[in-house]
């Protein structure tokens, strides 16, 4: 898919890498939200790190 | 004699075009306070390097031609690039030229890319993720409104550009001037200095840009929806594990991205870590101020005339501000798309979604301007932070994807 890609036209490359890369943005924020959520869950705020 | 009168008869109407161009940038960074800490020292390089002899890139150049590199390029075309960091080429002859100080801060700063990632310390050091904790959901919009990167490369091409210069337009949508100068340098050097004069001035038009595109696409009952707002605490060791687990993710998601996502995280590291206020503050402050300064002067430089006032520039800029309704149209867009699957009494107000660039806090400050002018009970501050911070993560790992991409299509 790639070589035909890299044969293909400027536009056909630059709906791939729009495709790609927009997928690409999502996914990785995606992973973000999961991990504050993962760590908000596991390592909730403790009204004594207020003392410390 | 006529070394004395140099200065007076190596000046051409182009040179005058730009020093007239330097003043307008130095004029909307005072006047209008547009980006003052780039546009000043921008402008004010661009006359520096379009002076007679452009002695500030050039310190000296040889009054002789050397004999072999010409003849070299001429029975070599294509050439001549192998050369441009000791010779200038002037009627297809070759001149031997030591570097004069802003081209030695272009090679050591610009060229190395250096600037753009010390900047990131700086602007790391800078954010608070706290409102992106507290409000997580709002990180989709910091991935929505990278739409206009992707769109405004799609209309670079239409236009003509080849993919690397689309791309490299095109990530002035990332409305972050670090990013879009990184990018830039592996893409497009030649425009690198019309893509961050559009990167940094429309950044500075944010507040001017995004409403009439906001208002167009929202009604008046959207634009009054309220949101919930929950005050929680976060506990430090989420601050601290946050910008370790992003460089991580990045890292092995867009390993490319890595030199500029490692060092926002970095800096952002320094502020959460509570024990290194020192280099907080002068990853803030000094650091910062310092490179920002080098960094303007320093693109200034590339201002060249005959490489500056070219159509492209124009079209550059131009696509700088299709670039930036985009992002806004984005977001707001995606906004709207969600609250389609939203419960009536827990819809996104969509303003929020155009505060997902990464034009911080300015995007924010709009969103929630136009939120009070609708209602001035609505408070959305907090949530529009929330979005605008997601915009900073968002750009980068766009940046780092379009950097893994483009070089893969392009053999």
């Amino acid at each position: 898919m790639l070589e035909s890609l890299i044969n293909g036209t400027i536009m056909e490359k630059g709906l791939f890498v729009t495709l790609v890369g927009m997928t690409g943005v999502f996914i990785v924020l995606i992973l973000f939200y999961f991990v504050i959520k993962g760590f908000s869950r596991l390592f909730p705020y403790k009204p004594e790190e207020d003392n410390s | 004699m006529e070394e004395l009168l140099a200065g007076f008869t190596n000046i051409s109407y182009l040179n005058v075009i730009m020093f007239v161009i330097g003043l307008v940038l130095i004029i909307l960074a005072i006047k209008k306070n547009y980006e003052p800490m780039l546009l000043l020292p921008i402008g004010f390089g661009a006359i520096l390097v379009n002076l007679p002899q452009a002695v500030v890139k050039y310190a000296s150049i040889d009054a002789e031609p050397n004999a072999f590199v010409t003849n070299f390029v001429m029975n070599n075309p294509g050439s001549q690039k192998l050369f441009e960091d000791s010779f200038i080429f002037r009627d297809g002859q070759a001149f031997h030229y030591e570097p004069g100080f802003l081209e030695i801060l272009y090679r050591s700063g610009i060229l190395t890319e250096l600037f753009p990632i010390l900047i990131f310390i700086g602007i790391g050091a800078m954010i608070d993720f706290t409102p992106l904790f507290k409000n997580p959901v709002m990180i989709f919009f910091g991935a929505a409104a990278q739409f206009g990167i992707f769109a405004t490369m799609l209309v670079a091409i239409a236009i003509g550009f080849d993919l690397k210069t689309a791309s490299a337009i095109g990530i002035i949508g990332a409305a972050d001037g670090p990013t879009a100068i990184y990018v830039a340098n592996q893409f497009t050097r030649e425009y690198l200095g019309p893509i961050s004069v559009a990167a940094y001035s429309y950044m500075s038009l944010v507040p001017i840009i995004q409403p009439p595109v906001i208002k167009l696409l929202t009604t008046k009952k959207e634009r009054l929806i309220r949101m919930e707002y929950r005050e929680e605490k976060v506990s430090k060791f989420v601050l601290i594990a946050f910008p370790i687990a992003v460089t991580l993710i990045a890292g092995i998601v867009a390993p490319i991205s890595v030199p500029l996502v490692g060092s926002l995280m970095f800096g952002n590291l320094i502020r959460v870590s509570g024990v290194l206020e020192r280099l907080s503050q002068s990853a803030q402050n000094e650091l910062s101020n310092l490179v920002t300064l080098l960094l303007g002067i320093t693109i200034g430089s590339t201002m060249l005339a005959e490489n500056f006032l070219k159509k492209e520039t124009i079209i550059i800029l131009a696509m700088g501000l299709v670039a930036f309704v985009f992002d806004t149209a984005g977001g707001v867009m995606f906004a709207k798309l969600l609250n389609l699957f939203r419960k009536k009494d827990n819809k996104f107000n969509p303003m929020i979604g155009a505060a997902g660039i990464s034009a911080f806090p300015m995007s924010a400050r709009v969103i929630q301007k136009m939120a009070q002018k609708e209602d001035p009970t609505n408070f959305v501050l907090m949530q529009a932070v929330s979005a605008n911070v997601s915009g900073q993560l968002g750009s980068i790992i766009a940046g780092g994807l379009i950097l893994a991409l483009v070089p893969m299509l392009v053999r």
